[in-house]
């Protein structure tokens, strides 16, 4: 059976989804673009989490772990990209990722 | 050249043996259609008494030949090429008529091909030279093309035949077997069409290599080559190759009668016709390459009248003296550096070995007994002549041989008294002649030796019995009886009739001048022109095949190359679109990413209650 509460929570990630990738799409500034893809990636973290509160058992403890984990990678990934942050910054002087366009024919 | 001598002496000392050796190096399982038991293709060597012969000629002449260029071409700066061309050659020539099966002889017989195309053009940088070779190549390969559909034939008829082991000719290699008799049994001769067919390929391919009628065109402007080649490619071995392949295939498979009078015919036509060429032509190297074709010409009549061996008798004899006649001529053009016999004259003074080892050639080619011709020859014409009776058919051709010896004797003494005799030489501004060194003239001693006594060999009991094959399956050479003997005597006044003429009208230094009537005139022309088979044979290439390849040529390069360059241009611009998509910004990607993500999330909805109800609802 569906609950109200369920709706509601899907509907809070779907709207950060939606918030991080018109995030992604439209910002040019690359720790914005970094923000908004954290933002994405937060709302799929926040459906694991009330999954398993739903759930009962290993099914729900799963989820949890499973948060955890994303958790991690994600400052991994924070890390990594703003390292690349800054080196764009040193060989470009700019972290637009508009002017970042040499990987093309 | 020590080992096949000692190969040769020793098939001779144990008579009709037969050894073989083989390897098989492709088997095709058994399958429906025409291979039903399988199919095996060998590579093997097969000494029998016809390839000790050859083993014989082709080791003593390439070891003469061998030790005469060292001298001959020692001043050229293509030594290594043509030693390692000429090695070839023997190694392929050696393998040829060792060979124990058709596929692996046509292997060997290109072989030898090519070497003789790269020694005709060895001096590549004369235009007429590299123009001989190609003819050489082109022409022959018309023969080979026609052997190989030959081969074919016969691989595919007699798949299932001969006497060896189980399973048939295909099963065992397409080994060459001897029974009896060769695999076509007299009973089937002249009754199959596709045999005669095979017959007449397999008689292209021999006229192509042994330049008889009317694939001959080639053998003469092969002099282009160093006189070495000519003696041992163009006189004794490889021309001899297709001398061989009749015999072998007279041997081993049999001709239907058709062929066997289409094979007198050519041979016996070729042996006149060659040799009215040979008899107006001023270039000494010519006449000797023309008299080739003619002798060879014999050799295919003796073939086509049923006297294999004989035939090869006569290959084995005018192998040595036609040798000898080219080391002559090389060692006279090696002296005064022309070809032509008109500014010759005189050099039997200063050059008295070579004089004498062309007259002992010339003696020999005349058929003088007892040089080595003699006895070749004129079992030839005994033999065919014993034939007649049964085949009245051959008479012409065998009329048309026995006139040749008049004209054989006629055009290689006009050459000698032309070169040799007389005061001095026509042209004065020759250089001195002077006698070719000693290696130069053991090959021709030796070569002279037998050209002198290899024909007395028939009377060493070991020897004949090589020419009786075992059994006599080559043809028995006829018993000399009182007509044989007036047939021998008239021919060998026919000859000496030559020999005179030649000295009447060309002897000690005479010129004779041909009458001014335009009948003679137009006659000589005619010969020297070679009966324009050549211009015809151009006439041929230029307006049948040229057209021919240009319309091909226009096919391949519209049609075709059209096609293949349509798809390419298509693709070319398609991808040339696709490429723009990247555009090199990153928010660019991310929205293709997007996009393909809603597009998987609504083919997904879309088919969702397809999947639900094939795995049976949640």
């Amino acid at each position: 059976m569906t609950s109200l509460a369920e709706i509601g929570f899907v509907a809070l990630s779907s709207a950060l989804l939606a918030i991080g990738l018109f995030g992604i799409l439209t910002r040019r500034n690359f720790i914005l673009l970094l923000i908004a893809i954290e933002i994405a990636m937060n709302a799929a973290i926040l459906n694991f989490i009330y999954f398993a509160a739903f759930s009962s058992g290993t099914a729900g403890l799963t989820g949890q772990a499973i948060a955890v984990v994303v958790i991690g990678f994600a400052a991994t990934e924070v890390a990594v990209g703003l390292g690349i942050v800054l080196a764009l910054n040193r060989v470009k002087g700019t972290i637009n990722v508009a002017r970042a366009t040499e990987l093309k024919l | 050249m020590v080992f096949g001598v000692l190969i040769g002496a020793a098939e001779m000392l144990s008579p009709g043996s037969y050894t073989n050796v083989e390897y098989t190096w492709l088997h095709l399982a058994p399958a429906p259609g025409p291979f039903p038991n399988g199919l095996s293709l060998v590579a093997g060597t097969l000494v029998d008494p016809i390839s000790a012969l050859m083993l014989l000629v082709v080791t003593i002449v390439g070891f003469a030949v061998m030790l005469y260029s060292i001298e001959y071409m020692h001043h050229d700066s293509g030594l290594p090429r043509y030693y390692s061309e000429l090695s070839l050659f023997l190694a392929a020539m050696s393998g040829l008529v060792i060979s124990d099966n058709l596929l692996e002889f046509f292997i060997f017989w290109e072989l030898v091909g090519v070497c003789s195309y790269f020694l005709i053009g060895f001096y590549y940088d004369k235009p007429s030279a590299a123009s001989a070779a190609k003819e050489a190549f082109i022409v022959t390969r018309v023969g080979d093309v026609m052997f190989l559909l030959g081969i074919f034939i016969y691989f595919y008829h007699y798949a299932l035949a001969g006497p060896i082991g189980s399973g048939g000719w295909a099963a065992n290699g397409f080994v060459f077997t001897r029974g009896s008799q060769p695999f076509l049994a007299s009973s089937v001769r002249g009754s199959s069409t596709l045999l005669t067919v095979a017959g007449i390929m397999i008689l292209g391919g021999a006229a192509g290599k042994s330049a008889q009628f009317p694939l001959h065109v080639w053998l003469p402007d092969a002099m282009e080559g160093p006189t070495t080649v000519s003696a041992l490619i163009h006189a004794a071995t490889m021309v001899a190759a297709g001398v061989y392949l009749l015999a072998v295939a007279s041997l081993f498979l049999g001709f239907t009668s058709f062929d066997l009078l289409l094979i007198v015919a050519i041979g016996g036509f070729t042996a006149f016709f060659a040799a009215t060429m040979a008899v107006v032509h001023p270039d000494i190297k010519r006449v000797i390459a023309y008299s080739t074709i003619s002798q060879l010409g014999y050799m295919v009549l003796a073939i086509g009248a049923g006297f294999a061996m004989l035939g090869l008798f006569h290959l084995f004899t005018h192998a040595f003296f036609k040798a000898l006649l080219f080391l002559a001529a090389g060692s006279v053009i090696h002296a005064i550096g022309t070809q032509d016999l008109f500014k010759m004259g005189g050099l039997r003074k200063t050059m008295r070995l070579t004089a004498a080892a062309f007259a002992i050639g010339g003696l020999a080619l005349a058929g003088i007994p007892p040089f080595a011709g003699f006895w070749s020859k004129d079992d030839i014409l005994a033999a065919v002549y014993s034939d007649l009776g049964s085949h009245p058919a051959y008479w012409p051709f065998f009329l048309l041989a026995y006139a040749a010896v008049f004209l054989t004797a006629y055009y290689i003494f006009r050459a000698w008294f032309l070169a040799f005799s007389g005061e001095k030489p026509r042209d004065p501004t020759l250089p001195e002649a002077h006698e070719a060194p000693w290696v130069m003239r053991i090959p021709m001693i030796i070569l002279s030796a037998l050209a002198v006594g290899g024909g007395l060999l028939i009377f060493w009991p070991s020897f004949d019995s090589l020419l009786l094959y075992g059994n006599g399956v080559g043809g028995i050479p006829p018993v000399y009886g009182s007509t044989e003997i007036v047939l021998s005597s008239v021919s060998v006044l026919l000859a000496g009739g030559g020999i005179l003429l030649a000295w009447r009208l060309w002897g000690n230094g005479r010129v004779f001048v041909l009458a001014e009537t335009a009948a003679a005139q137009s006659l000589r022309r005619l010969l020297l022109n070679r009966y324009y088979f050549k211009v015809g044979y151009d006439w041929i290439g230029l307006n049948g095949v040229y057209t021919v390849a240009r319309a091909a040529d226009f096919f391949d390069r519209y049609v075709i190359d059209g096609t293949v360059h349509g798809f390419e241009r298509t693709f070319a611009l398609l991808s040339d679109r696709l490429r723009r998509i990247q555009s090199g910004f990153v928010s660019d990607y991310a929205s293709y990413v997007v996009a393909g993500l809603i597009l998987v999330f609504v083919l997904l909805l879309l088919i969702a209650p397809y999947l639900v109800s094939a795995w049976g609802g949640i």
